[in-house]
């Protein structure tokens, strides 16, 4: 493989894991089962959680000239303290409670815990509490939820609360609960309350809404229908999970350098270092795929992949005893199964074990191809290895 | 900060950067005194802001039993305290909250820290750039209105 290809390699695979790492930053959820809290009155239930938000820190703020510092307004005006050049970012999760309630709720505080903790007084105290706007924004550029920092907040009709967490990884697997404590008005009576919001656990179900999604794929071949020559590919993909399966369109590019004389003979080492035995090739295609999580557990699965691949190629091949170059161009189509080891991004307690997800890891596969147009020198039925993400 | 990108604001931003062309930033940073804006005893001024960055540096001088109830950045003269952009924290002299009312009778220096920065006013996008202050004075609703930039997208500290 010469230095180009080694290059091609590690900028691919850094593309893949790059997509791959995306996929961790930030992953919804939506509730698609939850119970009422307790009280049922003002009705509250989860709809749904967001981790790996990244938000800025409160207090802090980005400088003209690069790096963050805690802006303060003094009598000499304004003063930039604690400047730095690391980015100020904290990792923080959104969950999302559905609130429906006609009579009008004060909403002070959210708090999330787990169940053995005090009502409204153990675990995360919200961060920030946002509220889904109640009419078309004013600007189309205004957020959708935006941060309420005046309390109580007061909610009426059907509405949606977001609460800004700390992330804990911890907790997040674990069941947990929202408190979410209340003012109520009964004529001229306040009441608080703390309404307890079953979070995760065995009543709360929820989907990924993840819809769309990139991949890449670095593939060795042990050969093709039209040369028994090993060969590399590189692929990338764009795909949309629909339900549990994620169809995508795959583009692949790969090849071989020319035969080397000295190069060691068969044709299983070609995609490193090609020998007299191995063709040189220059390849690409496309495939349709469709993929998709087997079995899982919190941060490994099995996955498969089904598609059907076309391959278009120019290939050089050298006889032996010296004879002439034969140069011809071949294309082939046919199915291809894989099946994949998966690390995946962690999920919430609660999350469907099917639902889209981001995940690299490696796949072994087995493809068969007719060849369309060529001379057939290759092998009907091969097999290969896969490093990918999406 | 929850902002969905949502197709229009992409046509918006691709339109006023092909019209309008991008901008230099503008800001101020000054001292209080210089432009203070005074009503009913209570004298709010604008004395840092910059286009680029997502914080408004106040300074204010209220009567006792003045609270903070809320803050909106706003363009184009929305409607008082309504803005779209409200406030998600408040550095009060060297302290950050992030949930209010707070109490700032007195002399105080806030920074408002809004969701995104202001960076659609020199976008051509955004023209005239506003904050607006909400207060509560001894049981009474203010809402105070400072101008950051004029019509053409300059400077006009509380003018």
């Amino acid at each position: 493989m010469s230095s180009r290809s080694r290059l091609l390699t590690a900028v691919l695979m850094l593309a893949s894991a790059l997509a791959s790492e995306a996929g961790c930053v930030s992953v919804s959820y939506q509730a698609r089962r939850a119970p009422l809290g307790d009280p049922v009155s003002p009705a509250l239930r989860i709809a749904g959680v967001t981790t790996g938000e990244r938000h800025t820190v409160a207090g802090e703020d980005e400088m003209s000239g690069g790096g963050w510092a805690r802006p303060t307004v003094t009598q000499s005006g304004l003063e930039n303290r604690n400047r730095s050049d690391v980015d100020s970012f904290e990792r923080t999760l959104l969950w999302a409670v559905r609130a429906q309630d006609d009579r009008g709720t004060e909403v002070v505080d959210m708090t999330w815990s787990p169940p053995s903790a005090p009502r409204c007084a153990g675990g995360h105290p919200a961060l920030d509490i946002l509220l889904d706007l109640d009419a078309p924004p004013n600007h189309v550029l205004a957020p959708d939820a935006q941060v309420h920092w005046e309390r109580p907040i007061v909610i009426r009709g059907a509405r949606v609360l977001t609460g800004r967490f700390d992330e804990d990884r911890s907790l997040l697997g674990q069941a947990s609960v929202i408190d979410v404590r209340v003012i109520r008005h009964d004529g001229q009576v306040a009441r608080e309350d703390c309404v307890r919001v079953p979070a995760a656990g065995p009543d709360v179900a929820y989907w990924n809404t993840k819809r769309w999604s990139v991949g890449g794929r670095f593939a060795i071949r042990r050969g093709l229908a039209f040369s028994h020559s090993s060969v590399p590919t590189w692929s990338v993909s764009i795909g949309r999970w629909v339900g549990p399966i994620r169809i995508g369109i795959e583009g692949t590019v790969g090849g071989t350098n020319s035969p080397q004389v000295d190069g060691p003979t068969g044709t299983g080492l070609c995609f490193i270092t090609p020998g007299p035995d191995c063709d040189k090739i220059g390849m690409g295609g496309g495939a349709i795929e469709a993929s998709g999580i087997a079995r899982r557990w919190s941060h490994w699965a099995i996955g498969w992949s089904l598609s059907f691949e076309a391959l278009v190629a120019s290939v050089h091949h050298t006889p032996p005893a010296g004879a002439a170059t034969i140069n011809r161009w071949a294309s082939s189509g046919g199915p291809r199964l894989g099946l994949q080891l998966l690390r995946v991004a962690p999920d919430v307690l609660g999350a469907s074990r099917f639902g889209p997800t981001s995940a690299w890891g490696v796949e072994i596969f087995g493809a068969a191809a007719q060849e369309w147009t060529g001379v057939a020198a290759g092998s009907p039925v091969t097999a290969g290895i896969s490093l990918l993400g999406f | 900060m929850v902002v969905t990108v949502r197709p229009a604001s992409l046509v918006i931003l691709l339109a006023s950067i092909l019209v309008g062309g991008c901008r230099i930033p503008v800001g101020v940073a000054g001292r209080p005194g210089l432009r203070p804006r005074c009503s009913d005893g209570i004298c709010v001024e604008a004395v840092a802001f910059s286009s680029n960055r997502s914080t408004v540096g106040v300074w204010i001088e209220a009567p006792p039993a003045t609270r903070l109830i809320n803050a909106h950045l706003l363009a184009d003269a929305e409607a008082p305290c309504q803005g779209h952009m409200p406030v998600e924290w408040v550095t009060i002299d060297q302290e950050t909250r992030r949930k209010g009312p707070v109490d700032i009778s007195g002399a105080h220096g806030l920074v408002f820290g809004f969701p995104i920065n202001s960076w659609w006013a020199h976008s051509g996008y955004w023209r005239e750039m506003f904050v607006d202050v909400q207060l509560d004075v001894a049981g009474r609703a203010r809402c105070l209105r400072t101008r950051l930039t004029n019509a053409a997208g300059k400077e006009a500290v509380g003018l």
